[in-house]
Protein backbone atom coordinates (compact mmCIF):
# COMPACT_ATOMS: atom_id res chain seq x y z
CA UNK A 1 0.00 0.00 0.00
CA UNK A 2 0.85 3.90 -0.50
CA UNK A 3 2.52 5.33 2.20
CA UNK A 4 1.75 9.01 3.64
CA UNK A 5 4.44 10.47 1.66
CA UNK A 6 3.57 8.74 -1.07
CA UNK A 7 -0.55 9.83 -1.10
CA UNK A 8 0.44 13.17 -0.50
CA UNK A 9 2.73 13.71 -3.23
CA UNK A 10 0.49 12.19 -5.33
CA UNK A 11 -2.36 14.05 -4.27
CA UNK A 12 -0.53 17.36 -4.62
CA UNK A 13 0.79 16.66 -7.81
CA UNK A 14 -2.55 15.89 -9.10
CA UNK A 15 -3.94 19.11 -7.63
CA UNK A 16 -1.01 21.16 -8.91
CA UNK A 17 -1.08 19.51 -12.57
CA UNK A 18 -4.57 19.80 -12.74
CA UNK A 19 -4.84 22.99 -11.93
CA UNK A 20 -1.93 24.29 -13.86
CA UNK A 21 -3.71 22.66 -17.25
CA UNK A 22 -7.33 24.18 -16.71
CA UNK A 23 -5.97 27.66 -16.04
CA UNK A 24 -3.56 27.75 -18.89
CA UNK A 25 -5.82 26.26 -21.40
CA UNK A 26 -8.20 28.99 -21.74
CA UNK A 27 -5.33 31.19 -22.50
CA UNK A 28 -3.48 28.83 -24.69
CA UNK A 29 -6.43 28.68 -26.95
CA UNK A 30 -6.60 32.19 -27.81
CA UNK A 31 -3.14 32.64 -28.18
CA UNK A 32 -2.95 29.78 -30.35
CA UNK A 33 -6.00 31.25 -32.05
CA UNK A 34 -4.86 34.91 -32.04
CA UNK A 35 -1.41 33.47 -33.47
CA UNK A 36 -2.87 31.15 -35.94
CA UNK A 37 -5.84 33.53 -37.70
CA UNK A 38 -3.65 37.03 -37.86
CA UNK A 39 -1.07 38.49 -38.98
CA UNK A 40 0.80 41.44 -37.10
CA UNK A 41 4.07 43.01 -36.61
CA UNK A 42 5.78 41.62 -34.09
CA UNK A 43 4.31 38.53 -34.28
CA UNK A 44 7.74 36.74 -34.22
CA UNK A 45 8.59 38.35 -31.16
CA UNK A 46 5.35 37.37 -29.42
CA UNK A 47 5.40 33.15 -31.03
CA UNK A 48 9.75 33.64 -29.69
CA UNK A 49 8.28 34.64 -26.31
CA UNK A 50 6.13 31.94 -25.72
CA UNK A 51 8.54 29.54 -26.41
CA UNK A 52 10.49 30.51 -24.35
CA UNK A 53 10.04 28.07 -21.30
CA UNK A 54 10.62 25.42 -23.83
CA UNK A 55 14.06 26.26 -24.69
CA UNK A 56 15.46 27.46 -21.55
CA UNK A 57 16.35 25.13 -18.73
CA UNK A 58 13.34 25.16 -16.82
CA UNK A 59 15.52 26.19 -13.37
CA UNK A 60 15.85 29.29 -15.17
CA UNK A 61 11.65 29.99 -15.81
CA UNK A 62 11.74 29.14 -11.84
CA UNK A 63 14.65 31.71 -11.22
CA UNK A 64 12.33 34.54 -13.17
CA UNK A 65 9.17 33.59 -11.21
CA UNK A 66 10.99 33.91 -8.03
CA UNK A 67 12.83 37.31 -9.02
CA UNK A 68 9.82 38.44 -9.95
CA UNK A 69 7.08 37.23 -7.56
CA UNK A 70 9.15 36.52 -4.21
CA UNK A 71 7.22 38.59 -1.47
CA UNK A 72 11.09 40.31 -0.85
CA UNK A 73 10.18 43.14 -3.65
CA UNK A 74 8.11 44.45 -5.96
CA UNK A 75 5.02 42.86 -7.40
CA UNK A 76 5.76 39.88 -4.77
CA UNK A 77 5.38 42.12 -1.68
CA UNK A 78 1.97 43.83 -3.26
CA UNK A 79 0.95 40.07 -3.40
CA UNK A 80 1.63 38.90 -0.02
CA UNK A 81 0.34 42.21 1.17
CA UNK A 82 -2.82 40.74 -0.30
CA UNK A 83 -2.19 37.82 0.81
CA UNK A 84 -2.13 35.99 -2.57
CA UNK A 85 1.86 35.28 -2.74
CA UNK A 86 2.27 32.24 -4.62
CA UNK A 87 5.84 31.63 -3.96
CA UNK A 88 6.43 28.83 -1.45
CA UNK A 89 2.79 27.61 -2.02
CA UNK A 90 1.41 24.58 -4.32
CA UNK A 91 0.19 27.77 -6.20
CA UNK A 92 3.38 28.35 -6.69
CA UNK A 93 3.94 25.04 -8.01
CA UNK A 94 0.84 25.19 -10.42
CA UNK A 95 2.03 28.53 -11.65
CA UNK A 96 5.46 27.05 -12.62
CA UNK A 97 4.06 24.06 -14.39
CA UNK A 98 1.19 25.78 -15.89
CA UNK A 99 4.07 28.48 -17.87
CA UNK A 100 6.30 25.23 -18.66
CA UNK A 101 3.42 23.32 -19.96
CA UNK A 102 2.43 26.76 -21.80
CA UNK A 103 3.93 26.57 -24.90
CA UNK A 104 3.75 22.99 -25.58
CA UNK A 105 -0.22 23.51 -25.18
CA UNK A 106 -0.05 26.96 -27.98
CA UNK A 107 2.01 24.67 -30.37
CA UNK A 108 -0.40 21.83 -30.43
CA UNK A 109 -3.37 23.61 -30.48
CA UNK A 110 -1.99 26.23 -32.91
CA UNK A 111 -1.50 23.43 -35.03
CA UNK A 112 -4.89 22.44 -35.04
CA UNK A 113 -6.10 25.68 -35.95
CA UNK A 114 -3.71 26.23 -38.72
CA UNK A 115 -5.32 22.53 -40.35
CA UNK A 116 -8.58 24.40 -40.81
CA UNK A 117 -9.37 24.49 -44.71
CA UNK A 118 -9.62 28.17 -45.43
CA UNK A 119 -12.53 27.36 -46.92
CA UNK A 120 -14.75 27.13 -43.68
CA UNK A 121 -13.67 30.78 -43.26
CA UNK A 122 -14.62 32.20 -46.58
CA UNK A 123 -17.88 30.03 -46.69
CA UNK A 124 -18.45 31.92 -43.11
CA UNK A 125 -17.42 34.76 -44.24
CA UNK A 126 -20.09 35.22 -46.86
CA UNK A 127 -22.77 33.66 -44.76
CA UNK A 128 -22.20 36.58 -42.55
CA UNK A 129 -21.57 34.34 -39.36
CA UNK A 130 -20.54 36.24 -36.57
CA UNK A 131 -16.76 35.54 -35.45
CA UNK A 132 -17.15 34.41 -31.86
CA UNK A 133 -20.42 32.06 -33.13
CA UNK A 134 -17.25 30.49 -36.08
CA UNK A 135 -14.97 29.73 -33.22
CA UNK A 136 -17.50 28.34 -30.97
CA UNK A 137 -19.84 26.24 -33.48
CA UNK A 138 -16.80 25.74 -36.59
CA UNK A 139 -13.02 26.49 -35.49
CA UNK A 140 -13.19 25.14 -31.78
CA UNK A 141 -15.03 21.44 -32.18
CA UNK A 142 -12.46 21.27 -35.31
CA UNK A 143 -9.62 21.81 -33.08
CA UNK A 144 -10.52 19.50 -30.73
CA UNK A 145 -8.53 16.44 -31.69
CA UNK A 146 -5.60 19.15 -31.40
CA UNK A 147 -7.05 20.66 -28.04
CA UNK A 148 -7.27 17.37 -26.29
CA UNK A 149 -3.49 16.58 -27.47
CA UNK A 150 -2.41 19.52 -26.11
CA UNK A 151 -4.03 19.37 -22.88
CA UNK A 152 -2.69 16.09 -22.33
CA UNK A 153 0.99 17.02 -23.59
CA UNK A 154 0.84 20.11 -20.82
CA UNK A 155 -0.67 17.96 -17.83
CA UNK A 156 2.11 15.51 -18.81
CA UNK A 157 4.38 18.44 -18.71
CA UNK A 158 3.06 19.83 -15.56
CA UNK A 159 2.87 16.77 -13.16
CA UNK A 160 6.82 16.07 -14.75
CA UNK A 161 8.23 19.08 -13.68
CA UNK A 162 10.60 19.78 -11.43
CA UNK A 163 13.29 22.36 -11.95
CA UNK A 164 11.10 25.60 -12.24
CA UNK A 165 9.19 24.24 -9.44
CA UNK A 166 12.08 23.28 -6.83
CA UNK A 167 13.21 26.89 -7.92
CA UNK A 168 9.73 28.93 -7.20
CA UNK A 169 8.12 26.72 -4.76
CA UNK A 170 10.80 24.72 -3.18
CA UNK A 171 10.41 21.12 -1.76
CA UNK A 172 8.20 21.24 1.81
CA UNK A 173 6.72 17.63 2.04
CA UNK A 174 3.04 17.97 2.18
CA UNK A 175 2.94 21.44 0.67
CA UNK A 176 5.04 21.93 -2.86
CA UNK A 177 6.64 18.33 -2.70
CA UNK A 178 4.87 16.98 -5.89
CA UNK A 179 5.68 13.26 -7.23
CA UNK A 180 9.38 14.40 -8.93
CA UNK A 181 10.53 16.02 -6.04
CA UNK A 182 9.63 13.61 -3.42
CA UNK A 183 11.31 11.01 -5.74
CA UNK A 184 13.97 13.32 -6.02
CA UNK A 185 14.18 13.54 -2.00
CA UNK A 186 13.93 10.25 -2.22
CA UNK A 187 16.90 9.21 -4.32
CA UNK A 188 19.15 11.67 -2.51
CA UNK A 189 18.63 10.12 1.12
CA UNK A 190 21.19 7.39 1.71
CA UNK A 191 18.97 4.01 1.50
CA UNK A 192 15.86 5.44 -0.19
CA UNK A 193 16.58 3.21 -3.42
CA UNK A 194 13.11 1.26 -2.61
CA UNK A 195 11.16 4.40 -2.00
CA UNK A 196 12.21 6.08 -5.14
CA UNK A 197 11.43 2.72 -7.07
CA UNK A 198 8.03 3.55 -5.76
CA UNK A 199 7.69 6.53 -6.53
CA UNK A 200 9.59 6.13 -9.94
CA UNK A 201 6.82 3.83 -10.88
CA UNK A 202 3.61 5.79 -8.61
CA UNK A 203 4.56 8.58 -11.78
CA UNK A 204 3.24 6.25 -14.28
CA UNK A 205 -0.51 5.84 -12.67
CA UNK A 206 -1.60 9.90 -13.29
CA UNK A 207 0.65 9.47 -17.22
CA UNK A 208 -1.03 6.33 -18.51
CA UNK A 209 -4.41 7.42 -16.68
CA UNK A 210 -4.43 11.11 -18.93
CA UNK A 211 -3.06 8.72 -21.94
CA UNK A 212 -6.39 6.38 -21.94
CA UNK A 213 -8.48 9.35 -20.97
CA UNK A 214 -7.33 11.29 -23.83
CA UNK A 215 -7.83 8.35 -26.20
CA UNK A 216 -10.83 7.86 -25.29
CA UNK A 217 -12.05 10.95 -26.25
CA UNK A 218 -10.31 11.44 -29.82
CA UNK A 219 -11.89 8.33 -30.71
CA UNK A 220 -16.08 9.55 -29.11
CA UNK A 221 -15.07 12.88 -31.24
CA UNK A 222 -13.94 10.97 -34.57
CA UNK A 223 -17.32 9.02 -34.39
CA UNK A 224 -18.84 12.28 -33.98
CA UNK A 225 -17.60 14.37 -36.45
CA UNK A 226 -17.44 10.76 -39.09
CA UNK A 227 -14.49 8.81 -40.96
CA UNK A 228 -13.71 12.44 -42.48
CA UNK A 229 -13.06 14.91 -40.01
CA UNK B 1 -33.64 38.61 -72.86
CA UNK B 2 -34.29 41.73 -72.98
CA UNK B 3 -33.90 42.22 -68.88
CA UNK B 4 -32.13 45.00 -67.53
CA UNK B 5 -28.88 44.29 -66.27
CA UNK B 6 -29.06 44.12 -61.90
CA UNK B 7 -25.18 44.85 -61.44
CA UNK B 8 -22.38 46.67 -63.30
CA UNK B 9 -18.76 45.55 -62.76
CA UNK B 10 -15.04 47.56 -63.76
CA UNK B 11 -12.68 45.81 -61.49
CA UNK B 12 -8.65 45.70 -61.96
CA UNK B 13 -6.21 43.51 -60.34
CA UNK B 14 -3.00 41.63 -60.43
CA UNK B 15 -2.63 38.37 -62.33
CA UNK B 16 1.15 37.03 -62.24
CA UNK B 17 2.57 40.96 -62.50
CA UNK B 18 0.53 42.06 -65.14
CA UNK B 19 -3.05 44.03 -64.70
CA UNK B 20 -5.79 42.43 -65.41
CA UNK B 21 -9.29 44.34 -66.04
CA UNK B 22 -12.62 42.53 -65.92
CA UNK B 23 -15.59 45.17 -66.84
CA UNK B 24 -18.95 43.76 -67.24
CA UNK B 25 -23.00 44.05 -66.78
CA UNK B 26 -24.43 41.49 -64.63
CA UNK B 27 -27.84 40.26 -66.05
CA UNK B 28 -30.74 38.41 -64.52
CA UNK B 29 -31.02 34.80 -64.55
CA UNK B 30 -28.26 32.36 -64.99
CA UNK B 31 -25.05 33.85 -66.10
CA UNK B 32 -21.84 31.80 -67.22
CA UNK B 33 -18.33 33.24 -66.59
CA UNK B 34 -16.54 30.76 -68.52
CA UNK B 35 -13.30 30.65 -69.48
CA UNK B 36 -9.58 28.24 -69.87
CA UNK B 37 -7.94 27.41 -66.21
CA UNK B 38 -5.72 30.16 -65.22
CA UNK B 39 -8.55 32.99 -66.87
CA UNK B 40 -8.86 35.15 -63.70
CA UNK B 41 -12.49 33.56 -62.60
CA UNK B 42 -11.91 32.14 -59.44
CA UNK B 43 -10.15 35.39 -58.29
CA UNK B 44 -13.02 37.38 -59.75
CA UNK B 45 -15.74 35.54 -58.12
CA UNK B 46 -13.34 36.07 -54.94
CA UNK B 47 -13.26 39.92 -55.76
CA UNK B 48 -16.80 40.17 -56.12
CA UNK B 49 -17.86 38.16 -52.77
CA UNK B 50 -15.12 40.33 -50.93
CA UNK B 51 -12.95 37.89 -50.27
CA UNK B 52 -9.96 38.86 -52.28
CA UNK B 53 -9.41 43.12 -51.15
CA UNK B 54 -6.45 43.59 -52.97
CA UNK B 55 -8.51 45.04 -56.31
CA UNK B 56 -10.00 48.39 -57.53
CA UNK B 57 -12.46 49.33 -59.61
CA UNK B 58 -16.48 49.28 -58.98
CA UNK B 59 -19.13 46.81 -58.05
CA UNK B 60 -22.65 47.88 -58.01
CA UNK B 61 -25.55 45.04 -57.26
CA UNK B 62 -29.07 45.74 -57.40
CA UNK B 63 -28.71 49.80 -57.62
CA UNK B 64 -25.96 49.70 -53.93
CA UNK B 65 -21.99 50.01 -54.35
CA UNK B 66 -19.72 47.66 -52.85
CA UNK B 67 -16.82 48.87 -54.27
CA UNK B 68 -15.66 52.26 -55.22
CA UNK B 69 -11.79 52.67 -54.92
CA UNK B 70 -10.80 56.58 -53.71
CA UNK B 71 -15.00 57.37 -53.22
CA UNK B 72 -16.16 55.18 -50.52
CA UNK B 73 -15.24 52.67 -48.24
CA UNK B 74 -15.64 49.28 -49.83
CA UNK B 75 -18.40 47.19 -48.31
CA UNK B 76 -17.12 43.94 -46.86
CA UNK B 77 -17.92 40.22 -47.31
CA UNK B 78 -20.56 40.39 -44.23
CA UNK B 79 -22.31 43.12 -45.87
CA UNK B 80 -22.26 42.12 -49.59
CA UNK B 81 -24.97 39.54 -49.75
CA UNK B 82 -23.57 37.54 -52.39
CA UNK B 83 -23.37 33.70 -52.00
CA UNK B 84 -20.44 31.99 -52.86
CA UNK B 85 -20.12 28.03 -53.56
CA UNK B 86 -16.70 27.13 -53.75
CA UNK B 87 -15.37 23.69 -55.94
CA UNK B 88 -15.33 22.30 -52.46
CA UNK B 89 -18.45 22.24 -50.86
CA UNK B 90 -16.64 22.80 -47.23
CA UNK B 91 -19.95 21.92 -45.45
CA UNK B 92 -19.12 22.08 -41.97
CA UNK B 93 -18.30 18.93 -40.38
CA UNK B 94 -19.22 19.78 -37.06
CA UNK B 95 -22.61 20.15 -37.57
CA UNK B 96 -25.26 18.22 -39.47
CA UNK B 97 -26.66 19.60 -42.57
CA UNK B 98 -29.75 21.12 -40.96
CA UNK B 99 -27.02 23.07 -38.61
CA UNK B 100 -24.76 24.00 -41.53
CA UNK B 101 -27.65 25.24 -43.57
CA UNK B 102 -28.88 27.30 -40.66
CA UNK B 103 -26.43 28.64 -39.09
CA UNK B 104 -26.08 31.19 -41.89
CA UNK B 105 -29.36 30.81 -43.09
CA UNK B 106 -32.58 34.06 -43.07
CA UNK B 107 -34.93 32.28 -44.88
CA UNK B 108 -38.66 31.61 -43.28
CA UNK B 109 -39.66 28.04 -42.52
CA UNK B 110 -41.78 27.18 -45.36
CA UNK B 111 -38.91 29.42 -47.80
CA UNK B 112 -36.52 26.67 -46.46
CA UNK B 113 -38.96 23.76 -46.96
CA UNK B 114 -39.66 24.85 -51.01
CA UNK B 115 -35.84 25.52 -50.68
CA UNK B 116 -35.63 21.31 -49.54
CA UNK B 117 -38.29 20.49 -52.23
CA UNK B 118 -36.52 21.96 -55.17
CA UNK B 119 -33.27 20.57 -54.18
CA UNK B 120 -34.64 17.13 -52.89
CA UNK B 121 -32.22 17.86 -49.41
CA UNK B 122 -34.86 17.36 -46.87
CA UNK B 123 -34.39 13.70 -46.39
CA UNK B 124 -30.50 15.00 -45.62
CA UNK B 125 -31.13 17.27 -42.41
CA UNK B 126 -29.69 14.76 -39.92
CA UNK B 127 -26.88 13.65 -41.56
CA UNK B 128 -23.27 14.68 -40.80
CA UNK B 129 -21.34 16.52 -44.23
CA UNK B 130 -19.08 13.31 -43.66
CA UNK B 131 -22.25 10.38 -45.06
CA UNK B 132 -22.81 12.52 -47.71
CA UNK B 133 -21.93 11.71 -51.07
CA UNK B 134 -20.20 14.18 -53.35
CA UNK B 135 -23.70 15.36 -55.37
CA UNK B 136 -25.19 15.52 -51.89
CA UNK B 137 -22.90 17.55 -50.81
CA UNK B 138 -23.13 19.91 -53.81
CA UNK B 139 -26.91 20.39 -52.96
CA UNK B 140 -26.50 20.65 -49.31
CA UNK B 141 -23.96 23.50 -50.53
CA UNK B 142 -25.83 25.34 -52.68
CA UNK B 143 -29.14 25.20 -50.56
CA UNK B 144 -26.97 26.69 -47.54
CA UNK B 145 -25.94 29.81 -49.98
CA UNK B 146 -29.27 30.14 -51.04
CA UNK B 147 -30.97 30.19 -47.29
CA UNK B 148 -28.88 33.31 -46.47
CA UNK B 149 -30.77 34.92 -49.70
CA UNK B 150 -28.39 36.49 -51.25
CA UNK B 151 -28.43 39.26 -53.68
CA UNK B 152 -26.07 37.40 -56.17
CA UNK B 153 -25.11 33.49 -56.42
CA UNK B 154 -22.00 32.89 -57.06
CA UNK B 155 -20.76 29.59 -58.01
CA UNK B 156 -17.68 28.21 -58.34
CA UNK B 157 -17.12 24.84 -60.86
CA UNK B 158 -19.61 23.86 -58.04
CA UNK B 159 -20.19 20.39 -61.00
CA UNK B 160 -16.09 19.59 -60.48
CA UNK B 161 -15.64 15.90 -59.77
CA UNK B 162 -19.18 14.84 -60.10
CA UNK B 163 -20.07 11.93 -62.55
CA UNK B 164 -22.36 13.22 -65.83
CA UNK B 165 -25.70 12.64 -64.25
CA UNK B 166 -25.09 14.85 -61.11
CA UNK B 167 -23.77 17.06 -63.45
CA UNK B 168 -26.74 16.95 -65.23
CA UNK B 169 -29.16 17.09 -61.94
CA UNK B 170 -27.15 20.43 -60.65
CA UNK B 171 -27.34 22.06 -63.74
CA UNK B 172 -30.88 21.47 -63.92
CA UNK B 173 -30.90 22.45 -60.13
CA UNK B 174 -29.06 26.00 -60.87
CA UNK B 175 -31.36 26.96 -63.20
CA UNK B 176 -34.59 25.95 -61.48
CA UNK B 177 -33.35 28.01 -58.39
CA UNK B 178 -32.54 31.13 -60.27
CA UNK B 179 -35.56 31.44 -62.01
CA UNK B 180 -37.92 30.59 -59.27
CA UNK B 181 -36.45 32.09 -56.69
CA UNK B 182 -35.44 35.34 -58.85
CA UNK B 183 -32.02 35.03 -57.40
CA UNK B 184 -29.12 35.72 -60.32
CA UNK B 185 -26.52 33.36 -60.28
CA UNK B 186 -23.15 33.50 -61.82
CA UNK B 187 -21.93 30.40 -62.75
CA UNK B 188 -17.81 29.74 -62.91
CA UNK B 189 -17.03 27.02 -65.57
CA UNK B 190 -14.37 26.18 -67.92
CA UNK B 191 -17.11 23.34 -69.38
CA UNK B 192 -18.77 24.58 -72.26
CA UNK B 193 -21.21 21.95 -71.85
CA UNK B 194 -22.21 23.51 -67.88
CA UNK B 195 -22.83 26.97 -70.42
CA UNK B 196 -25.16 25.09 -72.74
CA UNK B 197 -27.22 23.20 -70.26
CA UNK B 198 -27.34 26.28 -67.36
CA UNK B 199 -26.48 29.51 -68.55
CA UNK B 200 -29.13 32.42 -70.27
CA UNK B 201 -25.70 34.63 -70.69
CA UNK B 202 -22.33 34.43 -71.19
CA UNK B 203 -19.06 36.12 -70.39
CA UNK B 204 -16.03 34.56 -72.16
CA UNK B 205 -12.68 35.55 -69.73
CA UNK B 206 -9.34 34.97 -71.00
CA UNK B 207 -6.27 36.55 -69.09
CA UNK B 208 -8.29 38.23 -66.71
CA UNK B 209 -10.40 40.03 -69.49
CA UNK B 210 -13.47 39.80 -70.64
CA UNK B 211 -13.17 39.05 -74.44
CA UNK B 212 -17.04 38.26 -74.86
CA UNK B 213 -20.10 39.42 -73.24
CA UNK B 214 -23.94 38.51 -74.73
CA UNK B 215 -26.36 35.38 -74.40
CA UNK B 216 -25.21 31.94 -74.78
CA UNK B 217 -26.08 31.86 -77.81
CA UNK B 218 -23.60 34.72 -79.42
CA UNK B 219 -21.19 33.92 -76.94
CA UNK B 220 -21.15 30.39 -78.36
CA UNK B 221 -21.12 31.24 -81.97
CA UNK B 222 -18.13 33.81 -81.33
CA UNK B 223 -14.45 32.65 -82.60
CA UNK B 224 -12.68 33.31 -79.60
CA UNK B 225 -14.87 30.90 -77.97
CA UNK B 226 -13.56 28.07 -79.84
CA UNK B 227 -10.72 28.64 -79.68
CA UNK B 228 -10.07 29.65 -76.26
CA UNK B 229 -12.22 26.52 -75.15
CA UNK B 230 -10.76 24.02 -77.78
CA UNK B 231 -14.18 23.68 -79.73
CA UNK B 232 -13.86 21.60 -83.01
CA UNK B 233 -17.59 21.89 -83.70
CA UNK B 234 -19.81 24.73 -81.69
CA UNK B 235 -22.53 24.54 -83.52
CA UNK B 236 -26.05 26.37 -83.64
CA UNK B 237 -28.26 27.01 -80.47
CA UNK B 238 -31.78 27.41 -81.16
CA UNK B 239 -35.00 28.15 -78.84
CA UNK B 240 -37.81 26.03 -79.93
CA UNK B 241 -41.94 25.66 -79.14
CA UNK B 242 -43.48 22.52 -78.47
CA UNK B 243 -46.12 22.52 -80.92
CA UNK B 244 -47.23 19.00 -81.08
CA UNK B 245 -46.34 15.35 -81.14
CA UNK B 246 -46.74 13.04 -84.99
CA UNK B 247 -45.10 9.34 -84.37
CA UNK B 248 -43.25 9.45 -81.46
CA UNK B 249 -41.74 12.82 -82.43
CA UNK B 250 -41.79 16.27 -81.29
CA UNK B 251 -43.06 18.93 -83.59
CA UNK B 252 -41.14 22.03 -82.48
CA UNK B 253 -41.42 25.77 -84.04
CA UNK B 254 -38.64 27.99 -84.70
CA UNK B 255 -39.65 31.24 -86.21
CA UNK B 256 -41.53 30.02 -89.08
CA UNK B 257 -40.01 26.84 -89.54
CA UNK B 258 -40.86 23.60 -87.98
CA UNK B 259 -38.23 20.97 -86.83
CA UNK B 260 -39.05 17.32 -85.44
CA UNK B 261 -37.36 16.24 -82.83
CA UNK B 262 -37.07 13.16 -80.32
CA UNK B 263 -39.82 13.04 -77.77
CA UNK B 264 -38.72 12.79 -74.36
CA UNK B 265 -41.83 13.86 -73.32
CA UNK B 266 -41.45 17.59 -72.74
CA UNK B 267 -45.12 19.05 -72.66
CA UNK B 268 -47.03 21.01 -75.47
CA UNK B 269 -46.03 24.91 -75.04
CA UNK B 270 -42.30 23.91 -73.30
CA UNK B 271 -39.82 26.12 -74.42
CA UNK B 272 -36.43 24.02 -75.51
CA UNK B 273 -32.91 25.38 -75.80
CA UNK B 274 -31.66 22.99 -78.94
CA UNK B 275 -28.39 22.13 -80.38
CA UNK B 276 -27.21 20.98 -84.40
CA UNK B 277 -23.54 20.49 -84.77
CA UNK B 278 -22.49 21.96 -87.98
CA UNK B 279 -21.24 18.66 -88.84
CA UNK B 280 -24.76 17.37 -88.56
CA UNK B 281 -26.13 19.88 -91.21
CA UNK B 282 -26.21 18.70 -94.99
CA UNK B 283 -27.29 20.94 -98.03
CA UNK B 284 -29.31 20.44 -101.11
CA UNK B 285 -29.75 22.70 -103.66
CA UNK B 286 -33.37 20.79 -103.63
CA UNK B 287 -35.96 19.82 -101.09
CA UNK B 288 -35.70 15.83 -101.36
CA UNK B 289 -38.84 13.44 -101.30
CA UNK B 290 -38.32 9.99 -99.93
CA UNK B 291 -35.44 10.25 -98.12
CA UNK B 292 -35.18 9.42 -93.75
CA UNK B 293 -34.07 13.25 -93.10
CA UNK B 294 -37.33 14.70 -91.87
CA UNK B 295 -35.89 18.28 -91.55
CA UNK B 296 -35.72 20.21 -94.57
CA UNK B 297 -35.26 24.35 -93.64
CA UNK B 298 -34.61 26.62 -96.86
CA UNK B 299 -31.91 29.01 -95.73
CA UNK B 300 -29.75 31.43 -97.82
CA UNK B 301 -25.85 31.43 -97.56
CA UNK B 302 -24.78 34.44 -95.36
CA UNK B 303 -21.02 33.59 -95.84
CA UNK B 304 -18.30 30.56 -96.29
CA UNK B 305 -15.72 29.91 -94.13
CA UNK B 306 -12.61 27.55 -95.28
CA UNK B 307 -10.34 25.78 -92.74
CA UNK B 308 -7.49 23.58 -93.63
CA UNK B 309 -9.87 20.66 -94.19
CA UNK B 310 -13.28 21.90 -94.58
CA UNK B 311 -15.88 24.67 -95.37
CA UNK B 312 -17.91 26.09 -92.87
CA UNK B 313 -21.24 27.83 -94.37
CA UNK B 314 -23.54 29.88 -92.56
CA UNK B 315 -26.94 30.13 -93.35
CA UNK B 316 -29.58 32.14 -92.54
CA UNK B 317 -32.95 30.74 -92.37
CA UNK B 318 -35.49 32.14 -95.07
CA UNK B 319 -39.00 31.77 -92.98
CA UNK B 320 -37.16 32.73 -89.44
CA UNK B 321 -34.48 34.82 -90.10
CA UNK B 322 -32.17 32.04 -87.11
CA UNK B 323 -29.06 31.32 -88.41
CA UNK B 324 -27.50 27.83 -88.72
CA UNK B 325 -23.78 26.57 -89.44
CA UNK B 326 -23.29 23.29 -92.15
CA UNK B 327 -19.54 22.29 -91.44
CA UNK B 328 -19.14 20.10 -95.43
CA UNK B 329 -16.09 19.11 -97.17
CA UNK B 330 -13.97 21.47 -99.20
CA UNK B 331 -14.76 19.12 -102.60
CA UNK B 332 -18.62 19.26 -101.67
CA UNK B 333 -18.13 22.84 -101.69
CA UNK B 334 -16.63 23.50 -104.99
CA UNK B 335 -18.78 21.04 -106.64
CA UNK B 336 -21.75 22.13 -105.62
CA UNK B 337 -20.20 25.82 -106.41
CA UNK B 338 -21.61 27.00 -103.13
CA UNK B 339 -20.95 31.19 -102.53
CA UNK B 340 -23.06 33.59 -100.55
CA UNK B 341 -26.43 34.54 -101.91
CA UNK B 342 -27.43 30.51 -102.77
CA UNK B 343 -30.28 29.53 -101.61
CA UNK B 344 -30.04 25.49 -99.96
CA UNK B 345 -32.37 23.04 -98.04
CA UNK B 346 -30.42 22.35 -94.42
CA UNK B 347 -30.93 18.39 -94.10
CA UNK B 348 -30.94 17.80 -90.70
CA UNK B 349 -32.00 14.84 -88.84
CA UNK B 350 -33.76 14.56 -86.25
CA UNK B 351 -31.92 12.31 -83.96
CA UNK B 352 -28.94 14.76 -84.46
CA UNK B 353 -30.43 17.69 -82.53
CA UNK B 354 -29.97 17.87 -79.31
CA UNK B 355 -32.29 19.32 -76.43
CA UNK B 356 -29.93 21.00 -73.95
CA UNK B 357 -32.71 22.86 -71.77
CA UNK B 358 -36.74 22.32 -71.27
CA UNK B 359 -38.96 25.55 -69.44
CA UNK B 360 -42.18 23.63 -69.64
CA UNK B 361 -44.04 27.10 -68.80
CA UNK B 362 -41.82 29.30 -71.63
CA UNK B 363 -38.86 29.82 -69.72
CA UNK B 364 -40.12 31.92 -66.78
CA UNK B 365 -40.49 29.31 -63.97
CA UNK B 366 -38.31 26.09 -63.10
CA UNK B 367 -36.86 24.45 -65.52
CA UNK B 368 -35.76 20.72 -66.25
CA UNK B 369 -33.31 18.72 -68.42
Amino acid sequence: MLTSVEIAALGLSLKVALTATIVALPFAIATAYWLARTEFRGKIFIDTLIHIPLVVPPVVVGYLLLVTLAPTGGLGAWLADMGLSPAFKWQGAALASGLMAFPLMVRSIRQAFEAEPSTYNDVAHTLAIPYWTRFRRISLPLAYSGILSGTVLGFARAIGEFGATITFAANIPGLTQTLPLALYSAAQAPGGEDAAARLALLCLIPALASLFASEWLYRRAKRRLGANA
Amino acid sequence: MTAAPIGKVDVCWAINGTQAHAAFTLMPGVTALIGPSGAGKTTLARILSGLKHSASGMIELHGKTLLQTGVDTPVFEKARNIGLVMQSPALFPTMNVYENIMLGGKTSPNELDTLLEITGTASLLERMPATLSGGEARRVAIVRAMAAKPGLLILDEPMNGLDPKRRREIMALVRSLAHSSGTPVLLITHQLEEMLFAADHALLINGGQIVAAGTVENVLTTPETSSLLGIDDAGSLLTATVSGREDHLLVTSIGGDTLYIADDGEPIGAMLRLRIMARDIALSPLHLDGISVLNQLQGEITAIEHTDRDAVIKLCLVKSGLTLQSRITKKSCTAMKLMAGNTLFCLIKAVAVKELISDPSGGTESSRI
